[in-house]
């Protein structure tokens, strides 16, 4: 979306909620003006800024943001901070502030024909779910799907609907792993143990989308980049973003503005960045 | 063409500037230090005023001239005229019904900013490529700068912290100004560089320079560039090897403060945070500069990401030296020395670099 003014929102009406656990919800948003919603158009793996009155502005990854009549942008949301908090107090018709979406997104129309593995901890698995449906509607262009997600409790899984989805059709694979009471079908311990196990049939043609805690994907990224190279293994970072527009500063990480020329970025780009595990 | 202002003059050049609508903006004396302030007419410049320059030191002295440019620079740049230190973005209103709505705050006015520093010049069109050629467009900045009106006057008298020559500057401003002025004995040596700045040395009736004029103002900056005694190493940070691991990064983050007071003094830094402010009927949303030494700076997931004051002075000082040049396909540091001497722990940023690129 172009905006005038890069740093102005647009107000959104939330048009549907839905509670995903104890902690975590998704909103759906609407931009109330129809021209806004018509030309709003997201790509899985980018970001939007939400405004809640009074209360401040935060980036949240969107889960998606594919054109449809009822809303404009879906995202999931954790409440830990003061922002994240206040959105929770809100109900169906509320509004809120909207500019966006910013970043790059996952690289899957530049991929097509390759195996797909993606690996998420925690909350880190929403910016993935754009990606995964995107691949299951668009299934004969790739390979094998492997899906490995990792939480603290067995209790934690999100988006059940969608990993559901995923488990029917042939080369898709999906594997939980949960580091407290995991259901007997799980791994108990580390999504990053899953990896031990995974059976590649074509390394040099296969990517890699991670997103969750930093040490996590640094773990993932060091387990894999023997058999995949560095340039097909994406990180999703996660930085103190304020603009969306690489000018406060804050998301910078080596010479990358994430918000901008990020959050998604290859292994060669960030390995010597980050801590290694 | 060159012309020749005579002293005598520049309180018309004000008067005239004032009747365009610009609100003239000069240096002068105040709190001990040269600021830039509102200017009606000539006797407000630091008329016979110098500056002493070192590490963590600035002192105004008497010059042993009487001209008003016998000066490096003042401790603000021209940035806080464009990219303010506070700054209202825009602002939101909830009705009855629950609706919110969002203005855009652009505030802005004509400014006519007389005897800024080459320098500063430079550092202005650095900043222009953050704010308007980065990919989006701030319209308070834009809208600031287009209303400006810039006389540059070049610079006579380097402080012992000036290394702008080896920073890829010049003591001579050679582009991007209304009017670029040379001060000698009785006047300036004065070059235009827009049609607006044509007009104005018409109705001020400037005569020619004489050739007398011209040479005194050529060997003065000759005379100011060789007095440049300061510089940048000549290996850059780019070719060191495992940089980011030297010794030298805990050895000066003993000694820096992590006071952040070189971010507030640079003329290029352009951090900046946001936050809600209420107002009579709603809330606004008001930017203030930022420092990438402040804890805040760094938050993610409620913890700093830089933690200690080594990961942000190298995070400043690669961010200035090395990053810059990748994000902005330009150098971030203009070399007017003001990290140098305001700093309260006196480090001096071109030592730091030489040692970091040693072995």
């Amino acid at each position: 979306m172009n905006y005038q003014d890069a740093y102005l929102p647009s107000e959104a009406t939330i048009v549907k909620m839905t509670r995903e656990n104890n902690d975590i919800f998704t909103l759906y948003l609407k931009f109330t003006d129809p021209k806004i919603h018509q030309s709003y158009h997201a790509e899985p793996g980018q970001f939007i800024m939400v405004y809640c009155y009074g209360v401040g502005e935060i980036p949240i990854s969107i889960v998606d943001g594919i054109p449809n009549d009822k809303y404009s942008c879906r995202i999931t949301v954790h409440p830990r901070g003061t922002v994240t908090k206040s959105l929770n107090q809100l109900n169906v018709g509320d509004s809120v502030g909207l500019r966006g979406p910013y970043g790059n997104s996952w690289p899957l129309k530049q991929n097509i024909g390759k195996d797909v593995i993606i690996i998420s901890g925690g909350i880190g698995c929403a910016p993935t779910i754009g990606a995964i449906e995107y691949i299951m509607q668009n299934r004969q262009d790739y390979g094998t799907l492997h899906i490995l997600h990792g939480m603290r409790h067995g209790n934690d899984l999100l988006f059940q609907e969608q990993y559901q989805r995923c488990c029917g059709p042939d080369h898709t694979h999906v594997h939980f792993a949960a580091e407290k009471e995991a259901p007997q079908d799980w791994h108990t311990g580390y999504v990053t143990d899953l990896i031990d196990n995974l059976t590649l049939s074509n390394p040099d043609n296969t990517i890699c989308f991670l997103c969750g805690p930093e040490v996590m994907m640094m773990q993932a990224a060091k387990k894999l980049s023997p058999q995949l190279k560095a340039e097909n293994i994406f990180l999703s970072l996660e930085r103190n973003m304020q603009c969306g527009i690489g000018q406060c500063g804050h998301c910078q990480c080596g010479a990358k503005f994430v918000c901008k020329d990020g959050p998604i970025f290859t292994y060669t780009q960030v390995k010597h960045l980050l801590k290694s595990p | 063409m060159q012309y020749f202002l005579p002293h005598t003059s520049i309180t018309d050049l004000l008067i005239k500037l004032h009747a365009q609508g610009y609100r003239c903006i000069g240096p002068q004396v105040q709190d001990s230090c040269i600021m830039y302030d509102t200017i009606t007419e000539a006797k407000q410049l630091p008329w016979g005023t110098a500056d002493q320059q070192s590490a963590g030191f600035y002192q105004l002295t008497e010059s042993n001239s009487q001209r008003a440019f016998n000066w490096a620079n003042s401790p603000s740049s021209i940035k806080p005229f464009l990219f303010k230190q506070q700054d209202t973005v825009w602002r939101v209103q909830r009705n009855t019904e629950g609706k919110i709505s969002f203005q855009p705050v652009v505030e802005y006015e004509s400014l006519a900013l007389f005897g800024i520093r080459p320098c500063d010049l430079a550092a202005m069109i650095i900043q222009d490529k953050v704010f308007l050629e980065s990919g989006a467009v701030d319209p308070r900045y834009e809208a600031r700068r287009k209303a400006l009106f810039l006389i540059v006057v070049n610079c006579n008298a380097p402080s012992a912290n000036c290394f702008c020559i080896s920073a890829g500057q010049d003591v001579e401003a050679k582009a991007h100004f209304d009017l670029a002025m040379t001060e000698i004995d009785s006047g300036f040596v004065v070059t235009g560089g827009s049609e607006k700045a044509a007009k104005l040395i018409q109705e001020l009736k400037l005569e020619s320079a004489s050739e007398t004029h011209k040479s005194q103002a050529h060997n003065q900056l000759t005379q100011a560039r060789n007095l440049q005694s300061k510089k940048l190493p000549e290996k850059k940070l780019a070719q060191q090897e495992d940089l980011l691991n030297h010794p030298h990064w805990q050895e000066v983050a003993q000694r820096c403060f992590g006071c952040g007071t070189c971010t507030q003094v640079c003329p290029t830094c352009f951090c900046h945070k946001q936050s809600v402010q209420t107002t009579s009927d709603g809330y606004e949303q008001v930017r203030e500069w930022d420092s990438c030494f402040s804890e805040k700076h760094s938050y993610v997931n409620g913890a700093p990401l830089r933690k200690d004051v080594k990961s942000r002075y190298q995070q400043w000082l690669c961010h200035k030296m090395l990053y810059w040049e990748q994000q902005f396909s330009c150098e971030g540091c203009v070399g007017c020395g003001r990290c140098i001497t305001w700093c309260p722990a006196q480090i001096d940023v071109t030592e730091e670099l030489s040692k970091l690129v040693e072995k």
